[in-house]
Parts: C-alpha cells; sequence; structure tokens
C-alpha cells in the first residue's frame, strides 16, 4: 500500500496523521500528539502533555501531567511515569518501571527489562526523583536509582545508587556530590 | 511472493519482489523495499525500515525501529530489539541476540566529499553471540561465536569465542560459563 491511499487512516481531529490509536485511550486537557504515533490499548495520559511523531506506546502505560514525549519513545507497556517527566527522542521504558516526579532523559537513555544480579527477567526498575540522564545512558532492571542524580553519557548503571551523586562510566561510578544549583528542576 | 498466512498491517508498506513465509507478522508502519527475503514465522515490528536486497532467515524478529540497510543477511532465529542499526551488507548468524539500540559502523574512512572510494567494512556476527543495549560495534569487527557483550560496550577488536566483554574500549572478563553455551 502507498502513502496516498492512507489518508485518513484512524486520525482524530486536530492530531497529526496516520495514528494508530486505540479506541480506548484517555488524555487529559491541553493534549497534543504529533504523527504517525501508534497507541495500544489500555494507555492512560494526564493533563499538559505533549507526544510528538513515532511514538509506541503499548500496554498499561499511564503517563501523569506535564509531561514531553519527543520522537521514537518506545514504552513495552506496564510503566508508570510520573509528573514533569521529560523523555528526549529515542528513550526507551521497558516493562515493570516506575518513573517518580521531575526526571530528565536526554537522547537514547534506555531502561532494561532484564535484572542483573538475578539474571531472570522480570525485575522492576525504580527510578526516584529529580534525577538527569545523559545521551545513551543505560539501566538495568531490578535496581532503585535515588534521588536528585545526575548521569553522565553512555553510563551504564547496574547497581543501586545513592543520593545526590554525579555518577560517570561503564558500569557507574560516583565521582562527586551534586550540587544545590545543578539540579535542572529548581529553575 | 507474499504467502497467504502473512498478517500486514493497513499503513505497512511493502513494495514488489518482496518474499515473505508463511505465519510471518508486518507490523504498522513498517516500510519493505524491493527484493527482500523474509522466512517463516518471522515479525517485522513497527515503523521499521527494511533497504533492498535483504535476507532475513526463518523465526527471525525485528522489532520496533530498526534500520536494516542494503544487503544485510541474516540467519534462522535471531533477535534484534528496538532502535538497532544493522549497517549495509552486514552478517549475521543463527541465534544471535541484539539488545537495544545495538549500533554497527560499515566504514573506518568518511569519505564525504573526499576523493577516495568508501571502502564497506561490516562487521560479522558469530553464531549465538549476545550483544547487549546501547553497543557500538566497529568495522571490521568479527564477533565470535557465542561471545556475551555487555551493555553500553564498545567493541574495536576481533573477540575470542564464549568470553564475555565489557567496557569502552570493551575488554575480555574471561570464559562463560558451560549452561550460558549453545
Amino acid at each position: 500500500m502507498k502513502y496516498e491511499d492512507m489518508s485518513g487512516y484512524e486520525s482524530v481531529e486536530d492530531f497529526g496523521k496516520y495514528n494508530d490509536i486505540s479506541p480506548d485511550f484517555k488524555h487529559g486537557e491541553k493534549f497534543h500528539i504529533g504523527s504517525f504515533n501508534i497507541i495500544l490499548h489500555d494507555v492512560t495520559v494526564g493533563n499538559n502533555v505533549d507526544i510528538q511523531h513515532h511514538t509506541l506506546l503499548k500496554p498499561g502505560t499511564v503517563i501523569g501531567n506535564d509531561c514531553y514525549i519527543d520522537s521514537y519513545v518506545l514504552t513495552s507497556g506496564s510503566c508508570k511515569i510520573g509528573n514533569n517527566v521529560i523523555l528526549r527522542y529515542r528513550t526507551v521504558i521497558a516493562r515493570n518501571v516506575t518513573i517518580e516526579d521531575n526526571n530528565f532523559f536526554t537522547a537514547g537513555v534506555k531502561t532494561i527489562y532484564l535484572d542483573h544480579s538475578a539474571q531472570v527477567t522480570g525485575g522492576g526498575l525504580l527510578i526516584k526523583s529529580g534525577s538527569f540522564f545523559g545521551d545513551n545512558v543505560i539501566i538495568m532492571g531490578g535496581i532503585t536509582v535515588a534521588e536528585n542524580c545526575i548521569f553522565g553519557a553512555n553510563t551504564f548503571i547496574n547497581k543501586d545508587t545513592e543520593p545526590m551523586g554525579v555518577y560517570v562510566g561503564t558500569p557507574a561510578k560516583r565521582i562527586r556530590d551534586v550540587k544545590e544549583d545543578e539540579l535542572w528542576w529548581r529553575k | 511472493m507474499i504467502h497467504e498466512s502473512v498478517e500486514i498491517a493497513k499503513t505497512a508498506v511493502v513494495e514488489d519482489g518482496v518474499d515473505i513465509g508463511e505465519g510471518s507478522k508486518i507490523m504498522h508502519g513498517a516500510y519493505i523495499s524491493t527484493n527482500v527475503k523474509i522466512g517463516k514465522n518471522c515479525f517485522i515490528g513497527y515503523n521499521t525500515i527494511i533497504r533492498p536486497g535483504v535476507v532475513i532467515g526463518d523465526g527471525s524478529h525485528v522489532r520496533s525501529l530498526c534500520f536494516v540497510a542494503e544487503g544485510v543477511q541474516m540467519g534462522k532465529n535471531c533477535k534484534i530489539i528496538q532502535l538497532s542499526n544493522l549497517c549495509k551488507d552486514l552478517v549475521i548468524e543463527d541465534d544471535v541476540f541484539f539488545g537495544t539500540g545495538v549500533l554497527t559502523c560499515d566504514t573506518k574512512k568518511i569519505s564525504h566529499r573526499r576523493n577516495y572510494k568508501p571502502l564497506g567494512e561490516p562487521p560479522y556476527i558469530c553464531r549465538g553471540s549476545r550483544i547487549g543495549s546501547g553497543v557500538r560495534i566497529n568495522p571490521g569487527v568479527k564477533i565470535a561465536e557465542c561471545s556475551m557483550i555487555d551493555a553500553a560496550s564498545v567493541v574495536t577488536r576481533d573477540t575470542e569465542p564464549f568470553c564475555r566483554y565489557r567496557g569502552t574500549p570493551a575488554r575480555n572478563l574471561g570464559e562463560l560459563p558451560e549452561d550460558e553455551r549453545i
């Protein structure tokens, strides 16, 4: 099938074109969505959320208020995203992941479903509030990321972290404490 | 020839001269170019792009938002997870696993606006190897049989069979236990 034949396919008024959105999708006020998005059943989105293009939201995804979901973001379902979370492009949210408020994910941050310690699938990942993740950070399942941390680009997080730390490297090492004025959400 | 039992989503684009085997699934927004051969029981995910001349073996999965360049040869029962980038003429043997966002590079010299010809040196991925999330594989590297590369590594040299690698550049962490070999 060519692109010309696709006009009007499941496109909702005031939304972008060519979206494939499940009828039971719930969203709050001031909601915006771009084109080529796929939203499967049982997805809920809060108020003042902006979803860009080519995203894939799988069943059981819950997104809070004031979030920004950039292009090519993928969620694998059963995940919870809090308020004021920014997911930049190519972020991947795995299954059983919980993200609390005020987190910033830059381009290409990936979370993994595999539990590193037990080497079994199914470990939930908990990301507490106020952290900043650099480009291409990779986070293993089954761990807890503490509050107000900063992670450098290409960091591989495979263990629990302590609050208010700057972490870099593969695997991640703490190099110093975070200063109060470095927290992105305080501005 | 596209088999009758193949499920193709309304918005997927499949060009002429494509062979798709029995029981395969093509999801929303996928683009499959000319002369592509896809085996039985394959899965092509959402918004994945497959360029001309690609061969995908039986039972292989290429998940959402992958980019598969010209001439990629993929064996049976491979699994390529979301956002991976497979470079031109890459060869992947059977039972290979690629994690989220694996990047393969195919040339050592970037020839943009220079006089020399681009020299394609794709990596070679042997049977049963497992590549973690966000790994970058440099051009010309041979990933040996059943190698395991940890997440966020950068592989710059050939690996040894049945060993585990981690870091930038990837270093050998010793042999894998017997139960992880196939």
